[in-house]
Parts: structure tokens; C-alpha cells; sequence
């Protein structure tokens, strides 16, 4: 027998080795990696930005896996020589730039007729979304390629395209994030706008990192409904919001308790894997035993005598082992279970807790000529009565309902030369990045947390907000 | 597990079976709990030597390969069994009790490789594993639960073997059935989950701010179905190829020629049921590229033309390696039936046919060359042989192979019967030249494919299998007839076989299971460099598809470790035979 074990294993080895070779040394050998991450500022001279265009063209954007740009290649979609010179006269009154940007984010706009499905669409996806997924700095990068290929590079990067591109970058929330309701709306009501919740600094109200250790449930919800009711020692009164918990819908109110004190309901307890495998692990070992013990005493009642059967080649030995490590799992899990009560797991810092929505819209039309804008890459058009309501969620704790400013908190924006002197991209810009308590520039000693603390604000959202203050200010 | 006597020891032997999987389950689940307690928080985690992206992809594969079996055996066990209370023959009944032997280790062995994949990602890939629970999480404890829905029918279908026999086989067919019920269930979900991360719906956002906006979507996306059905056939297919390298063994290590016969009957049905759920595979594949093509054209075109087009090299190397090793087997099968020695005329051939298809369909469209052979080339394809690159020569070649294939398994079905009816002589005329029009036909769109547009030629290519099919079940309504009231001219002489006969049977099992260990790799490396396409980037290290050949390595030693696994499973298959013919 052991002869025949080592001749077959000798021969499967045989086999395996064969295909093995077949191929590492007949098939064409090449490690392909992620596209490389490129660095596209305002400062990006023409010729290397003409540089980086091809190099995403060759890998991010998979372009070349439809489209040619030498002599040989793939012709699924139109060859790209000289496209710099025919795409200025694609469409009459759409300068090359913008017909090319267009045609990057949104390929079914202008259709070359012989590469067309059966519908006229295109089966090219849109660029500045997965899986080519460029972002608005580097969408211009492959403009300002393709307007080389015999035509005129216009292409000019500006602030709005690099903040758009740095917005996409940031990370979201961590692995352990929790995904409890209530974590969401600390962010979603601006909580942590004035609450640290992660552990790390002191902010305008008491901490939430721990909160549930400190207060019960009850007195959760009651800080919330009438926050000046019991004030936390060191913190200032009158702050908060009186009528926070009116914006929040019953059910809303009841998860931010949930989650910020640890409770956990029955649902969510017979919810949790563990006590769902225990449950089978019980069902189905006691429906057995049940059974067995069914037919066991029918086979005696049958046959008084004889001796119930052991299993062939089950060793008795290990059961009672068996037994009692599914029965340590078992009280292991419950235990594990019952016990995740107490501190919410805290959420991931501001500006990395959520990524801000990818732009529904591409950056600001390109410089030069304006006149030919695509539509595709207009600004938001969000105004300042939109940005009221996105300020009231975000703003006014620290900045006050008007803009006015709180006493000890954030300025007054309507007076300030800070906001008169910037233009509203620098203010979104400012918005973003925030002002930590270190900046020299800091005069209140309040940190200004980068978004207002709302991660999931657009860039266009922000302007809005800017346009409401502007609007304040008269 | 082995047989019991009586209720009582069928239920004890349930029992033991119920309280190994509990273990499993509790086992992982608390290492899921605590390992992820036991590391700082950390997107990824390499393991050491290998890397954690190697060592999931060995275990992934080799689960797979493991389930298919599992899943792959109940499905033809339970129709032997059938086709035995049909045609009351109790070989058959035999046959399938052989197959479900092959069963209980293996259990074990696929439950353990999941539990240690489950371990892997949550300890290695905790982020990823995060995305996947926000968007799966209320099938988890159906998937659980249908685990054990299987393990319990799955034991209670062998203990009972012997309890439910006669008027009470109905009961035992019917637990054959939830058997595959259990094993569907848990295939579909599985498959939920390895669909969404190729083609995912249903999701808003990405990366871990995600938003399930519907969880049907999510579920039921584009590659859901195709996989369904790909797998459910792939499994059936690698089954049998895996039973007939059991019978192979069986056969080689046997001391009479009862077990000879015995044996060398289960390894020839084990290889037709591997080669009856090949045939349609491809079509099956077919439609799993569609779903592809139609969630993301360039996903498709990475998939064929792209990344891993080179891979289909070696897919054509390890199918027409596949079509020459049936067709050896089927001529040395021939041996034992008398009068097969008069069709032996045909083999060289058929023979010519197969290696032609196989090296054309191997040829590559752009070959390793240097600069200079480049240039004395004149390009990068070779003058001559970049002809037989393209689609046209391709699909030409696998349906002649297709072709050639079937017209030997009907000589070998013909092997022993001397045709009577008066229909004989016409009937074979007609076959003749359906054949010779169909070769033709083949041959023609083949050529004719050089000369039409890109377009026109992909629309042609289904026209080749379409003839194929056509042909074959007109032979086979011509050969009823014909062959109706034959004489024979011997009974077939199982266990008269030479012993390479053997060896060709394991050939075909090793190479299904590389196979399906490549397409596998290539079915998993179409994500690139995302961990579910377009919703998750892979931010690991090692999140680029390696060289050809470093993937090639890795299946063949995922390939090397699953037959070792197998060869225990065997060894304890046998033990189990002989302790129950002891025993009886």
C-alpha cells in the first residue's frame, strides 16, 4: 500500500510540476500594481502635468486596456492620436478641454458613432468614478495628455481642484468604529462639534468618551432634553442648545441615549452571534441527545437485555472533553455577551470619523476659455438659504444662531476682517482644515475642529455655509 | 464516522458528528472573539514568511476545493442511489454508499479550513472583514444554521444506510435530498457574499461609511446566479474526478479481482460523472462573463483581454491535457470489452485532432520574444503562428476537440455490440455524413471568421457549439435505433485494465483541481486591487496581482496540500470498509 501511495504521490507531484512550469516559463511574466499615488498641485508645470496625465492614462485610468495611443494596441474604443487636434472641433461651440473633460466624466455625452453599443451608449465607465476613480486634479493630469497629442494644453490647476482632490483622500472611519445609531447621529447632530468623544482633548462640553460610567441613562437624557438642568463641573452654563432635543425625532433621541450610556436591549443581545451559536450549539446537540435517548429506551424496552450498541470507532474517551469545551464556549460567549455593557466604543476623531461624499460634481470649470465650460463642471449652486440650514446643524453652538458669535466660544463672522478679507474658497478651505487651540492665530482658546466637526459636509456644502454668513454680515 | 447497529448507534454516531461541528463553530468563534482583542488595531496584519495575503488564499482555496467536494458527492450519491431503487439493482446502491463514505472525513477537514479562513481574514484583514459584516451580517446565523441543517442530515443520511432499506428507502432518499438542500443553501449564501465582492449592488458609499440601501441587491447581484450554477456543475465535475482517483487507488492497492472489478467500475462512473457535468461548464462560464461584462466592461476586459489574458494559455493547456487524458482513458477501457479492438483504427486520428486542437489552442496571441526576434518578426506576433492566436482558430480547434471526444465515447459505447436492425446500414450513412458536414461547418466559420469584423466574428462563435450540439443528438436519435436488438459480443471485463488506465484517472483529478485552483485565482484577481470592487480599496501590501508564474506556484502547492488532505480522507475511507467488513 505504502508503495502505491509514494508512486501516485510522486506522479500528482509530477502533474503539478508540469503546470507549474507551463506557467513561469510560457507565459509572459509582469507583477501589476496599484496605481501609483501622484502629487498634482497648483504649482504643476505644463510638461510634467503633460507627464502625469500619460502615466495615469497607462495605469489608474486603464485606458489603455479599450484605447490606443501607438501604432499597436487595443481598438475597443477611438484611437487617442491626435486627439488633442480633433477634439476641439467634436462639437461646434465646445472647446477641446472642456469636450475632453466631459468625456471623461460622463463618456455617453458625445458617443464616437462606430464604438457604440447597439443603443448608442458607451461602454466606457465614467473616470472620476470607480474603478478608474481619478480625481479632479488628476482628470485634468489626462486632459492636459490628451490635448497634447496634437493639440494645445490649456489646462490650468486651481486651489478648488487640489481641495477637491485632498477632500477624496481622507480616510474613513477606522475598523472598530462602532456602527451603533447613535454613533452616527453624534456626528450627523453635531455633537461632537462641542464633545470629545474619542478621549483626546478637552473641548467646549463635558467629554463622551466615558460618559455612560458617569451618568445613568436617565440623567443621559436628561443633560439632553434640558441641558442646563445638572451642569458638569468646570463647564460653563447656558451653552448648549436649549432646543437640541427638539431636533431630534423620538426614536433618534432614544438611540443617542442607547448608545451613549451602553445600553443594551434584549433585541440587540439575542442579536449578537454568540448567543445565536449557542443557541444552535444547544438545539441541535439537545434535539440529538433528546432523540437518542428516545431510541435508547425503546431498544431496552425492545430488548431488555442486550446492551446498547457503542458507535464503531468513536472513542468514548474525548466525548466528555468535547462536552465540556463546548460547554466553556458556550459560557465564554454568554459571558463575553453580557458584559458588553459600559463605555460606548469611541468613535473615530473629527475629519477622520466619516469621508466626506465624494463630489457630486466635478471642481470649477476650467480657467481658460470659461466661455466653453462644460456642463458638466459648473459649481454648486447650493445658496445661502440652503446654508442656513446646513449652518444650524453644524455652527451654532460656538458661532451662535445668527453668526453673531457666543461669549467665549466662536466669533462674531459677521463683523470679522478675517471673513471680509478671504475669498469663499479660502474660507472652505479655512472651514476644512479648522484651527487647532496651538495655532497662534487661535484668540479664543477654543479649538475650531476641522468641518465644524461634520465630516460628511461637501465642498459645496461649505460654500453654502460661507455664502450664509456673507449674508449675514449684510 | 462508521456504520452503527440500530437506532441507538445511528443516533450516537449523529450525535458524535453534532458535537465535532459545536466544537469547530465554538473553537472559532472564540478565536474570532479574543484574537482580534489580542492585537493593537490595525487595518491589516502580515503574517510572517508567506505574507497574509498567500496565506488566505491557500486556505480560501483549498476550503473550496474542499466544499466542492462535500457538496459536489451528495448530489451523485443520491442519484446512484435512485437510479439502484429504479433499476433494482444494488450495485448502484453500493456504489453511491462508497461514495458517501468518501464524505464524513472530509466534513470535518472543509468545516476546519473555513473556521481557519474565518480566523485568517478577522486577524489579518479586520477592515475588510468590518465592510463585509455592515453589509451581510443577518445571513451569518443562517449560514451557521444551515451548517448544522447539513451536518445533521448529512450523518443521519450514513447512519441510517442500513436502517432504512426496503419499504423505508423512500425516507433515505429523502434525507439524501436535504442533504443537497442544506448544501444549496449554504452555496447560495456563500456565493452571495464572493459575488458582491466582485460585482456589488445594494450599497451606497464606501469603504467602512457604508450604506446597505438594499440588502437584496447586495445579495443578489450580478455574479450571484452565474456562480450558483458554475460552481453547483464545477462541484459535480470535480467530485467525480476526486471519486475516481479514489477508485484508482482502490484499484492499484487491490488483492483480488473482485476489488479490481469493483473498483474499476466506480473509477469509470466517477470519470464519466467528472466529464457529463464538464460539458456544459463552459456555457456556464459563458454566462458568469456575461454578468461580468454587463456589471463593468472593463472588469470583463481586464478578465479576457487584459491582466490575465495570458492565463487562458494555461487554461487551454490544462482542458486539452483534460480531452487527452478521457480519451486515453476511453481507448484503454476499450481493452476490456471485447470487440473494441475493431475500432482501434480510429484512434490515430482522433489522436491527430486532439494534439492539433491542443496546440493550436495553446498558441499564445503575443509570445515571449526578444527584441531581436521581434524585429526579424516584424512585430511583436509571429508571422504565422500569431494566426492561430486569435478567436476564429481557437473556437475552431476546442469543438473539433469536443467532437472528436464524443464520437469516442460512442465507439466505446458501440465496444461490444454488433448492430442487427435494418435501419443499421443507412442509419451509420446518415451519421457519417452529419458528421462530414458538421467538421466542414466547423471548419468553414473558422476561416471564415479571418475575413469579417471584430463584431460579426464574436457573433459567428456561437454558432461552432450550437452544430456541435445539433450533431450530437442527432447521432444519438440515429444510434438508438440502429443499435436496437444488437448482438452482443461479450460482457465488459471490469477489472481488466491495465494499471496506467489508473494513473490517467488520477491525471484527470489533479488536473480538474488545478483548474479549478486557476480560474479560482483568476475569478478572485479580477478585483485587482480592491477588496470589493469600486466599494473597498485593498490597502495591503499586497494588493497587486503577482507574475503568472508566482500564481502558477501557488496553485500548484494549493494543488499538492488538498491531495495530501485527500489522501487521509482515503485512508480513513478504507479503514472505515475494512472495520465494517469486519464487522459484518
Amino acid at each position: 500500500l505504502r508503495a502505491v501511495f509514494l508512486r501516485i504521490l510522486g506522479f500528482v507531484i509530477l502533474i503539478d510540476l508540469f503546470y507549474m512550469s507551463v506557467g513561469r516559463w510560457w507565459l509572459i511574466q509582469a507583477e501589476e500594481h496599484p496605481p501609483p499615488e501622484l502629487t498634482i498641485g497648483v504649482e504643476t508645470d505644463v510638461a510634467t502635468l503633460v507627464g502625469m496625465g500619460e502615466t495615469l492614462l497607462r495605469t489608474k485610468g486603464g485606458c489603455l486596456v479599450c484605447h490606443k495611443i501607438t501604432e499597436q494596441g487595443n481598438e475597443r474604443g477611438p484611437d487617442l492620436r491626435g486627439v488633442g487636434a480633433r477634439s476641439s472641433a467634436r462639437q461646434p461651440g465646445l472647446a477641446a478641454e472642456a469636450y475632453l473633460w466631459q468625456s471623461l466624466v460622463e463618456p455617453g455625452a458625445y458617443v464616437v458613432a462606430e464604438f457604440a453599443t447597439a443603443d448608442g451608449a458607451s461602454i466606457m465607465p465614467p473616470a472620476d468614478k470607480p474603478p478608474a476613480d481619478l480625481s479632479p486634479t488628476e482628470l485634468k493630469a489626462v486632459v492636459a495628455y490628451l490635448q497634447s497629442l496634437g493639440g494645445e494644453v490649456t489646462v490650468e490647476i486651481t486651489p478648488e481642484d487640489v481641495a477637491a482632490a485632498a477632500a477624496r483622500k481622507q480616510k474613513p472611519a477606522s475598523a472598530t468604529a462602532s456602527t451603533h445609531p447613535g454613533a452616527a447621529l453624534l456626528t450627523a447632530k453635531g455633537c461632537v462639534a462641542c464633545h470629545d468623544v474619542a478621549g483626546t482633548a478637552r473641548l467646549v462640553g463635558p467629554p463622551l468618551s466615558n460618559v455612560g460610567e458617569r451618568l445613568s441613562a436617565a440623567e443621559i437624557r436628561q443633560s439632553i432634553v434640558d441641558p442646563d438642568a445638572v451642569i458638569a463641573p468646570g463647564f460653563p452654563a447656558g451653552v448648549m442648545l436649549r432646543n437640541f432635543a427638539d431636533q431630534l425625532a423620538p426614536e433618534e433621541l432614544d438611540q443617542l441615549v442607547a448608545y451613549l450610556s451602553g445600553e443594551v436591549s434584549v433585541r440587540e443581545r439575542l442579536s449578537h452571534p454568540g448567543v445565536q451559536l449557542a443557541a444552535l450549539i444547544l438545539l441541535f446537540n439537545g434535539g440529538v441527545l433528546v432523540a437518542l435517548q428516545w431510541a435508547s429506551s425503546r431498544a431496552k424496552a425492545t430488548a431488555p437485555g442486550e446492551a446498547v450498541p457503542a458507535v464503531p470507532g468513536a472513542k468514548p474517551s474525548w466525548r466528555p472533553v468535547g462536552a465540556a469545551l463546548v460547554a466553556v464556549a458556550l459560557v465564554a460567549g454568554l459571558y463575553a455577551t453580557l458584559r458588553e455593557r459600559g463605555p460606548a466604543p469611541p468613535v473615530a476623531p473629527p475629519g477622520a470619523a466619516e469621508p466626506p461624499a465624494p463630489p457630486t460634481q466635478p471642481p470649477a470649470p476650467p480657467a481658460a476659455p470659461p466661455a466653453a465650460a462644460p456642463a458638466a463642471t459648473p459649481p454648486a449652486t447650493l445658496t445661502a438659504e440652503d446654508g442656513k440650514a446646513l449652518y444650524m446643524r453644524t455652527c451654532p453652538a460656538c458661532h451662535g444662531p445668527n453668526a453673531k458669535g457666543m461669549p467665549g466660544l466662536g466669533k462674531d463672522m459677521t463683523t470679522s476682517e478675517f471673513v471680509r478679507s478671504k475669498s469663499d474658497a479660502e474660507l472652505v478651505e479655512f472651514i476644512k482644515r479648522g484651527r487647532p487651540i496651538d495655532d497662534p492665530l487661535n484668540t479664543t482658546g477654543v479649538p475650531m475642529p476641522p468641518m465644524g466637526a461634520n465630516p460628511t459636509l461637501t465642498d459645496a456644502e461649505i460654500l453654502a455655509i460661507v455664502r450664509f454668513i456673507r449674508s449675514q454680515s449684510g | 464516522m462508521a456504520e452503527s447497529r440500530g437506532w441507538p448507534g445511528a443516533l450516537a454516531g449523529v450525535r458524535g458528528g453534532i458535537l465535532k461541528v459545536s466544537l469547530i463553530l465554538s473553537s472559532v468563534y472564540l478565536l474570532v472573539y479574543l484574537l482580534p482583542r489580542a492585537f493593537e488595531a490595525a487595518d491589516y496584519r502580515d503574517f510572517p514568511l508567506i505574507g497574509s495575503r498567500v496565506l488566505v488564499w491557500c486556505v480560501a482555496q483549498a476550503h473550496l476545493m474542499f466544499a466542492g467536494f462535500v457538496l459536489g458527492v451528495p448530489i451523485f450519491a443520491l442519484i446512484a442511489e435512485w437510479m439502484g431503487v429504479v433499476l433494482k439493482d444494488e450495485r448502484y446502491d453500493g456504489l453511491a454508499k462508497e461514495f458517501t463514505r468518501l464524505l464524513a472525513m472530509s466534513y470535518t477537514i472543509t468545516a476546519t479550513l473555513g473556521g481557519l479562513l474565518l480566523v485568517a481574514l478577522v486577524t489579518f484583514y479586520p477592515r475588510f472583514v468590518a465592510h463585509m459584516e455592515r453589509v451581510f451580517d443577518p445571513t451569518w446565523s443562517f449560514y451557521v444554521l444551515a451548517i448544522f441543517a447539513e451536518a445533521l442530515f448529512a450523518y443521519l443520511y450514513w447512519y441510517t444506510w442500513e436502517l432504512l432499506r426496503g419499504s423505508r428507502k423512500g425516507w433515505h432518499l429523502f434525507l439524501g435530498v436535504m442533504v443537497n438542500v442544506g448544501g444549496i443553501v449554504i452555496l447560495v449564501i456563500t456565493n452571495a457574499w464572493t459575488g458582491y465582492m466582485m460585482t456589488p449592488g445594494g450599497v451606497e458609499g464606501r469603504d467602512l461609511a457604508v450604506t446597505v440601501t438594499s440588502r437584496f441587491d447586495a445579495f443578489v447581484n450580478y455574479a450571484w446566479n452565474p456562480l450558483n450554477i458554475h460552481r453547483t456543475l464545477a462541484n459535480v465535475c470535480f467530485g467525480g474526478a476526486v471519486v475516481g482517483a479514489y477508485a484508482a487507488f482502490r484499484f492499484l492497492a487491490a488483492t483480488t479481482d473482485e476489488e479490481r472489478a469493483e473498483f474499476d467500475w466506480m473509477g469509470y462512473v466517477g470519470s464519466f460523472i467528472a466529464v457529463a457535468a464538464f460539458i456544459p461548464l463552459p456555457f456556464a462560464g459563458y454566462y458568469l462573463g456575461l454578468e461580468i461584462y454587463a456589471f463593468s466592461q472593463q472588469m470583463g476586459v481586464s478578465m479576457m483581454g487584459g491582466s490575465f489574458a495570458q492565463l487562458w494559455i494555461l487554461q487551454a493547456v490544462l482542458i486539452g491535457s483534460l480531452f487527452l487524458a478521457i480519451n486515453l482513458y476511453l481507448w484503454l477501457a476499450m481493452g476490456r470489452i471485447p470487440g473494441g479492438e475493431r475500432y482501434r483504427k480510429y484512434q490515430a486520428p482522433v489522436l491527430f485532432v486532439l494534439a492539433t486542437g491542443l496546440a493550436v489552442w495553446a498558441t499564445p496571441h503575443t509570445i515571449v520574444a526578444t527584441f531581436a526576434e521581434m524585429k526579424a518578426m516584424g512585430a511583436a506576433h509571429h508571422p504565422r503562428l500569431g494566426v492561430l492566436g486569435v478567436m476564429s482558430a481557437k473556437n475552431t480547434a476546442v469543438n473539433l476537440m469536443i467532437l472528436s471526444t464524443f464520437l469516442n465515447f460512442m465507439l466505446y459505447r458501440r465496444g461490444n455490440k454488433e448492430a442487427t436492425s435494418a435501419f443499421s446500414l443507412p442509419g451509420k450513412w446518415i451519421q457519417a455524413v452529419a458528421l462530414l458536414a458538421v467538421g466542414v461547418g466547423i471548419v468553414w466559420i473558422g476561416v471564415y471568421g479571418y475575413f469579417v469584423p471584430a463584431a460579426v466574428r464574436v457573433g459567428l462563435s456561437k454558432y461552432q457549439p450550437l452544430m456541435v450540439g445539433a450533431f450530437m443528438i442527432l447521432f444519438l436519435a440515429i444510434e438508438v435505433p440502429v443499435y436496437r436488438g444488437a448482438t452482443s459480443l461479450g460482457e465488459i471485463q471490469w477489472g481488466r485494465m491495465p494499471r496506467v488506465s489508473q494513473y490517467v484517472l488520477f491525471f484527470l483529478a489533479v488536473t480538474f483541481t488545478w483548474l479549478m485552483g486557476l480560474m479560482g485565482y483568476i475569478r478572485s484577481g479580477v478585483r485587482q486591487h480592491w477588496h470589493v470592487y469600486q466599494v473597498m480599496r485593498d490597502a495591503s501590501e499586497g494588493a497587486y496581482i503577482p507574475t503568472h508564474g508566482f500564481a502558477t506556484m501557488v496553485v500548484s502547492i494549493i494543488v499538492l496540500l488538498f491531495f495530501l488532505f485527500v489522501s487521509m480522507v482515503f485512508a480513513l475511507a478504507m479503514r472505515s470498509e475494512l472495520r465494517e467488513r469486519r464487522a459484518s
